[in-house]
């Protein structure tokens, strides 16, 4: 631009009025000025609220930035409308169920099956081109306890409370039932009963108690075709009523682990069992490489079938499966003996035995319909029955699920073993308290609070829309005990572990002893005091945690689950031990070995009108293995392990806004770094169980963590995914093998 | 054909009679226009588009931006020469400088609109051959398929509405900030 140009185009650019050259250069240094405002307030914003949320979700970098921003985009180009469960009434009241033993089935009516269980070709399904990897005898182990398990289609009631039918506000609301009748606003209701698909049609399903030494064979069996209540599918769970259970996570053959890839190339050849077919699952009971310190102590099955996993295990395909180890009395359900673990045994006659004072807690999360809210996916025809999209009155008070993976699925009410804010009467005494979370993607924090009011609705005290999650709150609620933590997922501790609150992700397992006769400061209990089991952790999608006490602390949040009432003094010979199960070592060489590990990354794609869910950049392909990223050695080894070895595994997070609890099959791991601090020593305040074994790894927003653990045993394949269940649903998930 | 200038008002080059392009105000502007843009394009694909054009964002963003900054240039440029044909001789008064940021601000997100709508194409081919491909392993066939792919046709459709409009917004929000900083002057001549 000449000069000339210059001052022209000073000249006609804008005096905003024509006024005086004086009072135009005021005003233009006040636009500066004020566009200059304009942008050191965006910076500051960015600064100050931006960078601290950007860090807490993992998205602090350039890439994060887009991240952050394409998940805001997703949520309102995603549809994803969940309904307002009806206000349970009078929470408290309906009692926990303390689940008994399965019996087995005995000896005699085994051998009269027409296909009684065997190790021969054949004999390890209904369609009879399965065997067997390995028999017991093979590990001089006996003949397996058989156990039969039906899937069925039955009805569940979360509660006997009555409700109140409310909208996300928390004001009354209209209501229906199966006929379509409407109910007026402010009518208080009864549930219908949730249709499920149970094992031996309960929910959570049947509890079996092993014992290491005694290998057991679970006959499932597919009813899911017969229907004799007539009860309502709704429009969720496998789609052509298939099943396939996974023992989590047994030392198991792939045949009986219950493998999405190994059912499509192998077996039924199907995404699992179709109705009227069997499969045994073999549990051998026995610790990887024979060593007692690979042993377990809580297992549970569930569902595992490609594409439904999520839907079925909500739909309440859970079983209970906790592990003893009679050897030299260690922990056999005997408080007498070993590790004086609390727990009273009986023994029956059949073999099973039942173990008092030893209480697993299932924690679910569901969402009741409220037929107003579209029912809309991607699986829509699948169910074309329910001729969706549309909403269903008729289902008003059911269980509602939809395929929803971009926020993942959680629910407004907490239950506990299937129940609704249940009460137990503990005894003044010690517990041994087995925790699992069988939800779809819920993480709780757990706290033992006493509370001098006791619980409110969320809707009382003023909260509306994703606050109302959890229905109630203790907002008075005092930590009043502590936990002791004895086992994680893998097994006994080698030391127990006090703990104020713990965090329970899905499909993981953590036990405590709770002393009911003391409180915190030593003061003694008294009967008739109630403390409540609280989750502090808010969560109101299933990405990951609004506010957890390390994320963002809300004090405000505290939703009671589980009220505890104490009672008489008994008898305890419980001890809580000083030392309990050894951990395996892990070689000094492991950085060395490091070097050539399989690197493998999750992380965020879209496909096809929903978000999937990938790892390495691909979405599971169970015809194939999955490949490493590049390691430091310049490798990108195929999944495959030789039988016998050991090796380091890296998982890394590789998107932000999300977390993943991820679960490899089949072995325990032992954590050996987070974001490259070595943890084999001393493990973070975070993740305090990285000093034990796990099968889920517990990936914090952008964390990468390194695993080492072996693959003994059996050959063939296994997966490794995500046990968010809609995640794992939409293909997060690599097969990798043992090869001989 | 050119038009006499005085009829419509607009200072032409002496020399060969052509409207001077404001290449100050286009040089200033239309870089800032395509980085705001093509933000909201790698972001919108970063929510719905196809797993493999959805890596590395940042970098995507850079690329991208670099290779439709002509593209942009071009926008701002055809939209500065109608402000300014149509401001005319006169001195630009505050609506002639509104008049003429909001016409950047739209042939840019007009760009922008043909960017997204491109990309919609491609993710959705992509998308949904990988739903054919998915299918063979999974339960999703038949009627099923076919709903995924109409909801990825769907979905596609209104992210290149929501990108458009975000787009609109933040290149007015962009702009605009740059002739506040400029102390409200936009030059279109």
């Amino acid at each position: 631009m000449t000069l000339e140009q210059r001052a022209s185009t000073e000249s006609t650019s804008p005096s905003l009025s024509g006024s005086a050259a004086s009072g135009s250069v005021a005003r233009r240094t006040l636009l500066r000025v004020g566009g200059g405002g304009l942008l050191a307030a965006a910076l500051t914003g960015v600064r100050g609220a931006g960078v601290p949320y950007l860090s807490d979700k993992g998205w602090l970098s350039a890439d994060g930035a887009f991240a952050a921003v394409s998940t805001a985009l997703g949520d309102k180009l995603y549809t994803e409308v969940f309904p307002t469960s009806p206000l349970i009434l009078d929470p408290f009241h309906d009692e926990l169920n303390v689940p008994s033993a399965l019996r087995p089935v005995p000896p005699k009516q085994v051998t009269s099956w027409p296909d009684p269980p065997g190790p021969g070709i054949g004999q390890q399904n209904s369609l009879r081109n399965e065997q067997h990897q390995i028999w017991p005898s093979t590990l001089g182990l006996p003949d397996p306890i058989v156990y039969e398990i039906d899937l069925l289609v039955r009805p569940h009631s979360f509660t006997t409370s009555k409700v109140l039918p409310i909208d996300d506000h928390g004001r009354p609301t209209v209501s229906f039932d199966a006929s379509g009748n409407r109910y007026a606003a402010g009518e208080v209701r009864t549930l219908p009963p949730s249709t499920i698909y149970g094992f031996n049609g309960t929910f959570p399903g049947p509890m079996i108690n092993a014992e290491y030494g005694r290998p057991a064979l679970v006959r499932f069996r597919n009813r899911l075709d017969e229907n004799p209540l007539g009860l309502d599918r709704q429009d969720f769970g496998s789609p052509v009523w298939q099943f396939l259970t996974h023992l989590h996570n047994a030392h198991t053959a792939p045949e009986s682990d219950g493998n999405p890839h190994y059912s499509i190339i192998a077996g039924p050849r199907e995404h699992g069992y179709l109705p009227q077919m069997w499969v045994d699952n073999l549990y051998l009971n026995h610790p990887a490489g024979g060593d007692d310190r690979e042993k377990q102590s809580f297992f549970w099955f569930h569902d595992h079938t490609m594409d439904f996993t999520g839907a079925d295990v909500y739909k309440g395909m859970v079983g209970l499966y906790p592990i003893y180890d009679p050897k030299n009395g260690t922990d056999m359900g005997d408080e007498r003996q070993g590790l004086r673990l609390p727990g009273v045994r009986e023994d029956h006659p059949d073999g099973s035995f039942d173990v008092k004072y030893d209480i697993p807690l299932a924690l679910y999360d569901c969402s009741l319909d409220d037929g107003v809210t579209m029912h809309h996916d991607m699986h829509d025809s699948q169910f074309p029955d329910a001729g969706n999209p549309r909403t269903h009155p008729e289902w008003w008070g059911m269980t509602f699920h939809k395929h929803f993976p971009n926020h993942g699925f959680v629910g407004d009410i907490f239950t506990v073993n299937g129940t609704a804010y249940p009460v137990l009467q503990v005894d003044r005494r010690k517990y041994r308290f087995r925790f699992l979370d069988c939800s779809v993607s819920r993480i709780y924090e757990l706290k033992l609070m006493s509370s001098t009011n006791g619980p409110k609705s969320a809707v009382s005290l003023g909260y509306d829309g994703d606050e109302l999650q959890g229905q109630y709150r203790i907002p008075d609620g005092q930590q009043c005990m502590q936990f002791t933590q004895i086992a994680s997922d893998g097994g006994l501790l080698p030391f127990p572990l006090k703990r104020d609150s713990f965090e329970l992700w899905p499909a993981k397992r953590r036990e405590f002893i709770v002393d009911f006769t003391k409180y915190l400061d030593g003061s003694p209990t008294t009967k008739g005091d109630v403390i409540y089991l609280t989750n502090i952790m808010k969560m109101t999608t299933g990405r990951m945690w609004d506010s957890s006490s390390r994320f963002s602390p809300d004090p405000e949040y505290q939703v009671p689950l589980l009220k505890f009432v104490i009672g008489d003094d008994v008898p305890d010979d419980s001890e809580i031990p000083v030392t309990m199960r050894p951990v395996p070592p892990i070689p000094s060489d492991w950085r060395s070995l490091a070097e050539d590990r399989k690197i493998f990354e999750v992380e965020r794609g879209s496909a096809g009108g929903e978000i999937e869910w990938l790892i390495n950049g691909v979405q599971f392909d169970p015809e194939h293995v999955g490949r490493s990223l590049r390691n430091p050695n310049g490798n990108t080894p195929l999944a495959e392990q030789k039988r016998g070895s050991f090796a380091v595994w890296e998982i890394r997070n590789g998107g932000g806004g999300w977390v993943h609890p991820f679960h490899l099959h089949m072995e325990e791991h032992r954590v050996l770094s987070r974001n490259g601090k070595d943890v084999t020593q001393h493990a973070l305040p975070s993740h305090p169980e990285d000093r034990s074994r796990e099968d889920l790894v517990a990936l914090d927003p952008g964390e990468s963590v390194l695993v080492y653990r072996g693959f003994r045993t059996f050959v063939g394949p296994y997966v490794a995914h995500c046990h968010n269940l809609l995640h794992e649903d939409h293909a997060m998930m690599f097969g990798w093998s043992i090869i001989p | 054909m050119t038009t006499p200038s005085s009829t419509r008002g607009v200072r032409t080059d002496g020399r060969s009679g052509r409207t001077r392009a404001p290449w100050a105000t286009v040089l200033l502007l239309g870089p800032v226009a395509t980085f705001g843009s093509e933000f909201w394009v790698v972001a919108i694909r970063g929510a719905v588009g196809a797993i493999q054009r959805a890596q590395g964002p940042f970098g995507d963003w850079l690329r991208e931006s670099a290779l439709t900054l002509p593209v942009y240039l071009t926008a701002v440029l055809a939209a500065l020469t109608w402000a300014g044909r149509r401001q005319g001789a006169r001195q630009q008064r505050v609506r002639d400088v509104a008049l003429a940021l909001g016409v950047v601000a739209l042939a840019t997100t007009a760009v922008t609109a043909v960017v997204l709508a491109v990309n919609a194409v491609v993710d959705y081919r992509l998308q949904a051959t990988l739903l054919v491909t998915m299918s063979s392993h999974g339960t999703c066939t038949g009627g099923c398929l076919a709903a995924g792919q109409r909801s990825a046709a769907l979905l596609q459709a209104r992210a290149v509405g929501l990108g458009t409009l975000a787009t609109l917004v933040s290149n007015l929000a962009l702009l605009g900030t740059v002739v506040l900083l400029r102390g409200g002057r936009l030059p279109v001549r």
